[in-house]
């Protein structure tokens, strides 16, 4: 008995070792997984700095775009004044309406552009998550994306409440001017808190971006340093935009002359139909 | 010999009541146990209910995240149309854009950050 075990044990011996030496099936086929894994995920990080780099495209084309429309713009309203200093305020009025048709029709076009890129980012939200669900758990993964979400609705929504502003004292201006008064000091101010509306939405964009490479980053704590810096600088823009207005509206009511003739109840409730 | 047997019957059977009965209180003590646990797990992971704003979508994680998402949004989209000077001023102070990075601080904890 004992020398059979003993037997048996001495020809079971290179069986151990070359199981020891080689890996199981099971095990080499984990490694595979394992390295298609590594590979997607690297892919997938590619085509995200790809993503990135054409987000950055995208917005400089948005940014030249912008600013030919708001320059366009400002030419016709300057040609519109002299053109249309000799008609009497009806007939100012009723020109005024069609020339904010065309400038509302371009500025509402390149609006539906911003939204559409806005979207974009909300629509990549679970590549996101699975992405952060890797280095930071289920849990922590869905409330991040959820808080930076939030985050970037607001901003958008607090751009958005700046621009129907900005049409709401352009209706204003128009109407002043069309009852002779000079507002070409107010139209200037207008233009700079537009430009900062604009500066505040491409921040906005660059903080997505640096969010969008968090969620790829080997250390998402570090990377976040840098989405936050981006943050606080688009909610600082918001507010410049926000203190440009106020500035206007403070000028306007400075203007004791403007103010009072026509900040009449009979224009509440009117849909601004300006476009500049 | 015949009391003998019965009387070691008697004592078999009642120790077979005394079995079941046993098993009875330990599963009744068991189930009392399952549902106490369970009725606390879910008190504990039912989020706040949302308040729900007409108008404003709201994406289901956030709402459950932040449940005062719709609210947030609704402050920062209302807003009227007249172009009277004094209706755009008191919109315009109205625009609560002072917390716009409020949840940076959130991710923040989320991240074991200071």
């Amino acid at each position: 008995m004992k020398n059979m075990l003993i037997a048996g044990t001495v020809a079971l011996l290179p069986v151990l070792a070359l199981a020891t030496s080689t890996p199981s099936v099971g095990e080499a086929t984990r490694k595979d997984v394992r390295e298609v894994k590594k590979q997607i995920q690297q892919a997938h990080r590619e085509f995200k700095k790809e993503n990135i780099e054409q987000n950055k495209v995208l917005r400089q084309e948005v940014r030249e775009k912008r600013s030919a429309t708001n320059e366009e713009a400002r030419t016709k309203r300057e040609a519109f004044r002299t053109e249309k200093k000799d008609l009497t305020p009806d007939e100012r009025r009723f020109e005024r309406v069609i020339f904010n048709k065309e400038i509302h029709a371009k500025r509402e076009a390149l609006r539906v552009d911003i939204h559409e890129k806005r979207e974009a980012f909300h629509e990549e939200k679970q590549e996101r998550r699975a992405a952060f669900k890797e280095r930071l758990g289920e849990l922590r993964a869905k409330h991040i994306e959820a808080f930076f979400t939030h985050m970037v609705r607001k901003i958008e929504a607090a751009i958005d409440r700046l621009e129907k502003l900005v049409d709401r004292i352009d209706s204003r201006l128009d109407k002043f001017e069309d009852n002779g008064k000079d507002v070409v000091q107010f139209r200037t101010m207008m233009d700079g808190a537009r430009a900062k509306i604009a500066s505040a939405e491409d921040a906005l964009g660059s903080a997505k971006d640096a969010f969008d490479a968090m969620s790829l980053s080997e250390d998402p704590k570090d990377a976040f340093a840098e989405v936050k810096r981006l943050v606080k600088d688009t909610a600082e823009k918001v507010r410049e935009a926000h203190r440009a207005l106020t500035q206007v509206i403070n000028s306007i009511r400075g203007t004791s002359e403007l103010f009072g003739v026509l900040d009449d109840d009979s224009s509440e409730n009117s849909t601004s139909t300006s476009g500049e | 010999m015949d009391t003998v047997n019965q009387q070691s019957g008697g004592e078999q059977k009642s120790q077979t009541v005394w079995y079941v009965v046993g098993v009875v209180v330990v599963v009744a003590a068991l189930v009392a146990l399952y549902y106490l646990v369970t009725s606390r797990e879910l008190t504990s992971i039912t989020p706040p209910v949302p308040e729900i704003v007409p108008g404003i979508v709201i994406d289901e994680d956030v709402a459950e995240v932040v449940p005062t998402a719709a609210q947030d949004l609704q402050a920062l989209e209302a807003q009227g149309t007249s172009d009277a000077v004094s209706s755009i001023e008191s919109d315009l102070n109205a625009s609560g854009i002072e917390n716009l990075d409020k949840e940076l601080s959130d991710i923040d904890k989320e991240l074991g950050l200071p």
